[in-house]
């Protein structure tokens, strides 16, 4: 046990501005890190973007491509530039805040990242939304109820589900819910009743993925001698027992996965993307790739891991709220540097 | 569901939704048996045309552009042709008719089109159609360079655009181009504004910027997920084989750029498309029979469908081995895994080329012919059962895009019924980078040919370089402007084609259209592009 520390209210903004410091220098290492190693890794891609744009075979032969002299439109996009003087002057780009053009439609990369962000962002938080007390009431139901059905009912279901395709799922969906009910629409992001069908699919598969650290966690709780023996000799009742003591403590795996999971959302959902014919970063990610586009490559990089710094950030906070233990050590250890 | 239909056949016929719903579900995976709907494909044809309604259109892999000189494919295409119009409209017979150049004229050698402009254009943002904008139009082309590669491989060697008055533009080319006439009347080289041309290319690129002089105007844009154009009513100079001279009859056509194609297929069969481009095999062979929707049976004018070889390469280089392998082609077999409405293959060009004739008998099956070539071209069985030569094993590789795809268990049935000639066939779809990319190294065995244009040139773009009679030849058909001759010309080389087996041709792919009977389409170009202008939906 550490003593108690006093601490100045300066010591304390200092202490704070050192591990936001710390924690920035480590963002900014990450995304150039992330930067470097896509840039380098997207050369080895067969085949550039001027290749990419030349148009298919069907409307122009294959010898009419053989005979094409691409090299004028790889100087104008930069293309044939040494390999450091491009990593260079992306990187000069990346620090002026400027993402560059993309080298398929030579729009401004942050146009094209303005236009999928605000789909992808919704659609992730409108399936968090949904998803975080979702799974939460599943674990619960799988671990509280008298009923033994009720329970392996609400166990089973998480994992079943987590086992299905997401895009045989979405299919299911747009025939049910679309074409024989005509509730909602199957594809398009225009309009709430767009987002529906979609957000389901994801809710249900994050609430699944919850659900199943939860149970796993709320299990091993529940078996512990503080909830098995202790609680019930100081006359606390089960579902008590469970609130106050076991979910708080069973919600540190929920916690990384559900850091994990933001991040699937926001780069990973390019197969929900595709079935619903939505715009999205996971969608345009796979189509640049495709295109070799490097520059909206790079561009979706960098947002994707600024994105995932930031929800380990958040992640990193939720432990400390969660568990007092921690911001004790993370308070003395701040105390003892300060000390030496 | 409300009550059970009963069709001709006698059985239970269940809503179009639920069918509909059950053909999706049975493409997603489960089996279901007994429940499609059979029908007699009759299609009732309403002449009156409806003014009014709104045609749902889904064209695959779509992304924002609208840029006609930028959209290539045919799908893609489709909506655009509404769009612009272009100076001279291609008649499936491969004539042309007026459209915005009352008359044209082109010297005896193909290097000098004169085109006589209409007096009463406009574009829809009020600018007036004239020589300069025609000028203007091509000349943004042109300075774009290979970011219009298909446009500029199309116009060929452009000298200069000149415009003696107001209504005549000419178009003098450094070299014949007799296929002038018809990329002039492909909505790639519509005509666009002035206020468009001075746009750069990432402008034309987005949102509403393009502005033609088309029956159409683009009125919203919903980025890669599609687009709304809405009718033009003060539209009066449609191509002269249009029944319809004035505004035209539909109020809007929405373009969705649905991804999945067994989706779109089922959004055409509950009634949420009007008009589909790109089908399943499966879905395929169902609107054949379908009574809610017809699927042309026509293919895409141009090339048939098969292998292109790299005669470079070695065992290609031997005419003998190209022979073999086209006589150990079966496409019956072949045809047998495609969908039930693709044919034969009769030669070089598609059956609904203007320019194709009958060359079947150059098409044949002869296994035993093929060993004997193969054999006496000095390729025996290793121990392997692939036959080698000095060392080299007789192993091909196919290289073709991801919209190949569809293609690849008739590609497998070409691949066993080598094996059993001892060769080997390895295939894999690339992306359009790599697969360019290959192209232009030469590092392939096969490409996939399959041209699309409704022209005698279509086969110089791929069996150009090859072979320097056939050289000859295409380069006659360029020098040639009179439709007859070009015919024979073209002949002569889909037969050098064949008879040198510089192309194995499988079939002649069906990927057109699909769409419900209650759409109408009076009026094709010779790409087989709708006339939208014409076209109208019945209203219930």
């Amino acid at each position: 046990m550490s003593e108690p520390v006093p601490s100045t209210r300066a010591g304390a903004a200092r202490d704070l501005a050192r591990v936001v410091g710390a924690k920035l220098a480590h963002a900014v290492a990450v995304v150039f890190t992330a930067y470097s190693a896509s840039f380098f890794l997207l050369f080895v891609l067969p085949g550039d973007a001027v290749l990419a744009r030349v148009g298919t075979t069907d409307t122009i032969g294959s010898a009419d491509v053989a005979d094409l002299d691409l090299d004028l439109l790889r100087d104008e996009i930069g293309l044939s530039d040494s390999l450091w003087t491009q990593y260079l002057s992306g990187l000069a780009g990346l620090v002026r805040g400027d993402l560059g053009h993309s080298l398929i439609t030579e729009q401004p990369v942050t146009t094209l990242l303005g236009e999928v962000l605000p789909n992808t962002i919704t659609l992730a938080l409108a399936s968090l939304a949904l998803s975080v007390p979702l799974g939460f009431l599943l674990a619960v139901l799988a671990v509280n109820p008298r009923a033994r059905a009720v329970r392996s009912l609400a166990s089973l279901v998480p994992s079943a589900y987590v086992s299905l395709p997401v895009f045989w799922v979405g299919i299911l969906f747009i025939y049910f819910f679309s074409l024989t009910l005509g509730w909602f629409p199957s594809n398009g992001s225009q309009g709430f009743a767009s987002l529906v069908l979609p957000t389901a699919v994801l809710a249900l598969l994050g609430a699944a993925q919850f659900a199943q650290v939860l149970i796993s966690g709320l299990r091993a709780e529940l078996g512990a001698t503080y909830a098995a023996v202790t609680a019930p000799a100081k006359g606390a009742g089960r579902l008590h027992t469970l609130y106050r003591h076991c979910l708080r403590n069973a919600s540190f795996p929920f916690l990384a996965v559900f850091g994990l999971r933001v991040g699937q959302l926001l780069g990973g959902t390019v197969v929900v993307e595709v079935v619903f014919s939505r715009v999205g970063l996971g969608r345009l990610m796979v189509d640049s790739v495709k295109a070799v586009d490097l520059t909206v490559v790079l561009g979706l990089v960098v947002v994707l891991a600024v994105a995932y710094v930031a929800v380990n950030a958040l992640v990193d906070i939720g432990y400390v709220l969660l568990d007092p233990r921690l911001r004790r050590r993370a308070a003395s250890a701040v105390a003892s540097e300060v000390r030496a | 569901m409300k009550r059970h239909l009963r069709d001709a056949t006698g059985r239970v016929r269940l809503p179009r939704r639920a069918t509909a719903a059950l053909a999706l579900f049975t493409s997603a995976g489960l089996v279901l048996s007994g429940c499609a709907a059979a029908g007699g494909g009759v299609q009732t044809v309403s002449s009156t045309p409806v003014k009014g309604g709104v045609l749902k259109y889904r064209a695959a892999g779509g992304g924002k552009s609208l840029d006609p000189a930028t959209t290539t494919g045919y799908g893609l295409a489709v909506p655009l042709r509404g769009l612009v119009d272009s100076l001279v409209f291609n008649n499936p017979d491969g004539t042309f008719a007026p459209w915005l150049a009352t008359k044209w004229e082109v010297n005896d050698n193909a290097t000098r089109y004169a085109f006589t402009l209409r007096q009463d254009v406009t574009f829809s943002n009020g600018e007036k159609f004239d020589a300069t904008a025609v000028r203007l139009s091509y000349q943004a082309l042109r300075d774009g360079g290979a970011k219009y590669a298909v446009a500029n491989q199309w116009i060929g060697a452009l000298a200069q655009i000149t415009t003696p008055d107001p209504h005549t533009v000419v178009f003098d080319l450094v070299k014949p181009n007799s296929s002038f006439l018809q990329a002039v009347s492909s909505t790639v080289l519509g005509v666009v504004a002035p206020a468009t041309a001075r746009l750069p290319f990432e402008k034309r690129q987005e949102g509403l910027g393009i502005i033609g002089s088309g029956p159409f105007v683009a009125a919203e844009s919903r980025g890669e997920e599609g687009y709304t154009l809405v009718r033009r009513d003060d539209y009066a100079w449609a191509p002269e084989p249009a029944a319809n001279r004035g505004a035209p009859y539909l109020d809007k056509i929405e373009v969705r750029n649905i991804q999945d194609n067994s989706i779109a297929a089922a959004e055409l069969r509950s009634g949420g498309l009007d008009l589909l481009h790109n089908t399943e095999p499966a879905d395929k062979t169902e609107f054949s029979t379908s009574r809610d929707i017809t699927i042309r049976r026509e293919p895409l004018p141009g090339s048939a469908l098969g292998f292109a070889a790299n005669t470079d390469v070695p065992g290609l280089d031997d005419v003998r081995v190209r022979r073999a392998l086209a006589l150990a082609v079966d496409r019956d077999a072949v045809l047998k895994r495609a969908s039930a409405i693709d044919i034969a293959p009769k030669g070089a060009y598609t059956a609904s080329n203007p320019y194709f004739t009958d060359q079947s008998d150059k098409i044949r099956t002869d296994v035993a012919a093929a060993e004997r070539l193969l054999d006496e071209a000095g390729w025996r069985r290793g121990a392997d059962g692939v036959r080698a030569k000095a060392g080299a094993r007789l192993s091909l590789e196919l290289v073709y895009s991801p919209s190949t795809i569809s293609h690849e268990p008739n590609i497998a049935v070409v691949q066993s019924q080598w094996k059993a000639i001892g060769v080997e066939l390895k295939f894999g779809s690339l992306t359009q980078a790599e697969l360019n990319q290959r192209l232009q190294s030469g590092n392939y065995s096969f490409s996939w040919g399959s041209g699309t244009r409704p022209d005698a040139d279509v086969l110089r773009s791929t069996y150009g370089g090859l072979d320097e009679e056939l050289d000859e030849v295409f380069d006659q058909i360029l020098a040639e402007p009179d439709i007859a001759a070009r015919k024979a010309l073209a002949t002569r080389a889909s037969e050098i084609v064949l008879d040198e087996a510089y192309y194995i041709p499988l079939y002649d792919f069906i990927q057109p259209l699909a769409y419900r009977n209650s759409t109408h389409l009076p009026l094709l170009e010779a790409t087989h592009i709708p006339w939208l202008g014409d076209a109208w939906i019945d209203q219930q």
